[in-house]
């Protein structure tokens, strides 16, 4: 028993110094004050835009994925823990921990963000946050249903394996989830220098757009020096407004609809596939790939935008 | 029990949110015409081309043929527009009484009726061919 107990405790991760709020939960009222002063001011500006039924679906989809995270998100804390009984070193509560840890969940987040935009497994989650032709502060809130049962969760698991507390990971994971909430706006334009560090509303907008020029770009959580680093950085250019919403835009605002449409199609492509291949292809390439080359991929559709660029550019 | 009390709360202020978005009139409705089909199309495929459309009577809800015999579907979505392709075969039509039922196998896109009280001939044909081909 006394060798059980010695497991257990070596296993336990190191305690915080301070009470780790719920943070989500505090930001809430501010979520609310925020959309609601938002709506007024795009009213009495004609800045951006809102629609009733976009908004309802929205914070339906918002609201689904507070339910899942209840039913659900202990999976992933549990899997947190699970691997960090193998951890390389064990990390203690101290300031440059903390600013580690910062970082690398911050890069953390830029990769799952970008293969959730590359594998359509995970974009199958990831594609209702991106559902909404609009932009505005409920299209912050639209957020999976299947982000647990989708595996997001893998993407932090190296931290913890290396040897962060899980409840540090999870503090910074909850502190990016707030910051992204304000850069969901057309309120606000440009913000100077800090838009060479941080994530911001014109950052996000390139993120949200269709347009082939700003299509898979800007994975940043909170510092969009990644982007910046791995080639993924697309500027917003004025000339050039964001479309928003996903290519093949859905034609519901049935909150169901929207949760399940994509696994649907995974589920549609994966049963009339005739090879493994094509079964990892529909399930692990990316977005839109067939095997037949039919339908467009990101890449598909900034070539043939880059080819008719070309074409269309003058005769030097 | 604490959990259900913050998830009413959650519902609660989704329907308080909502009833300002109503208040100040965020009901605007998209209306699909031929010109509005063309620039979202220019859009989203610079290179494509409708051969043939026709558009409900009440501007909800559009269906056109493109040059390289893919289906176009255009739907009003609050203010906006959601513009799709399907190949043909993936469309089954009918058509019946001047209301055209458009059906796809996509969970994000259900199935589509339009009153059009002037069919065009080609929607005719093809309705009447099963929906295989345009």
């Amino acid at each position: 028993m006394t060798a059980l107990f010695a497991a257990l405790a070596a296993a336990a991760p190191p305690p915080a110094p301070f009470a780790i709020p719920p943070i989500i939960t505090y930001a809430v009222p501010g979520f609310v004050l925020l959309i609601l002063a938002e709506m007024i001011a795009v009213k009495l500006t004609r800045k951006g835009d809102y629609n009733f039924a976009d908004s309802a679906a929205s914070l339906s989809m918002g609201l689904g994925n507070q339910i899942m995270g209840l039913l659900l998100g202990s999976l992933a804390v549990a899997a947190y823990f699970a691997v960090y009984q193998f951890r390389l070193v064990t990390l203690g509560w101290t300031w440059p921990v903390m600013v580690a840890c910062f970082f690398a969940e911050d890069l953390a987040y830029y990769w799952f963000h970008r293969v959730a935009h590359e594998r359509r497994w995970f974009w199958a989650s990831h594609v209702i946050h991106h559902s909404s032709q609009h932009y505005n502060l409920t299209t912050a809130l639209r957020q999976t249903w299947t982000g647990v049962l989708g595996l997001n969760f893998i993407f932090w698991l190296p931290l913890v394996y290396i040897g962060f507390p899980p409840a540090m990971v999870l503090m910074f994971s909850a502190i990016s989830l707030v910051y992204q909430f304000w850069i969901h706006t057309e309120l606000i334009h440009r913000m100077g220098p800090f838009e060479w560090l941080f994530n911001t509303p014109s950052h996000h907008r390139v993120h949200h757009a269709v347009n082939a020029r700003y299509l898979d770009a800007n994975y940043a959580g909170v510092l969009i020096i990644w982007d910046r680093l791995f080639g993924t950085f697309a500027p917003e250019d004025d000339k050039e407004k964001p479309r928003y919403g996903i290519i093949a835009n859905l034609g519901t605002f049935n909150p169901f609809r929207v949760a399940f449409a994509e696994w649907a199609g995974i589920w549609r492509d994966v049963t009339h596939a005739k090879s493994l291949r094509e079964v990892l292809g529909f399930v692990f390439g990316p977005p839109g790939w067939s095997p037949d080359g039919s339908r467009k991929t990101s890449r598909s559709i900034k070539a043939q935008w880059a080819a008719y660029q070309s074409a269309a550019a003058p005769a030097e | 029990m604490n959990q259900i009390v913050v998830l009413g709360g959650s519902a609660a202020v989704i329907a308080l949110m909502l009833l300002i978005a109503a208040l100040l009139g965020f009901w605007q409705t998209a209306r699909i015409d031929a010109v509005a089909l063309e620039r979202l199309l220019a859009d989203a495929e610079p290179d494509a081309r409708i051969a043939e459309s026709a558009i409900a009577d009440d501007g909800r809800v559009a269906l056109a043929r493109l040059s390289d015999a893919r289906v176009l579907i255009a739907k009003a979505m609050g203010d906006r527009i959601a513009l799709r392709t399907y190949p043909s075969p993936a469309v089954t039509l009918r058509l019946r009484d001047r209301r055209l039922r458009a059906a796809f196998a996509d969970l994000g896109f259900p199935t589509l009726n339009m009153k059009l009280s002037d069919p065009p001939r080609w929607l005719v044909d093809w309705a009447a061919s099963g929906g295989e081909k345009p």
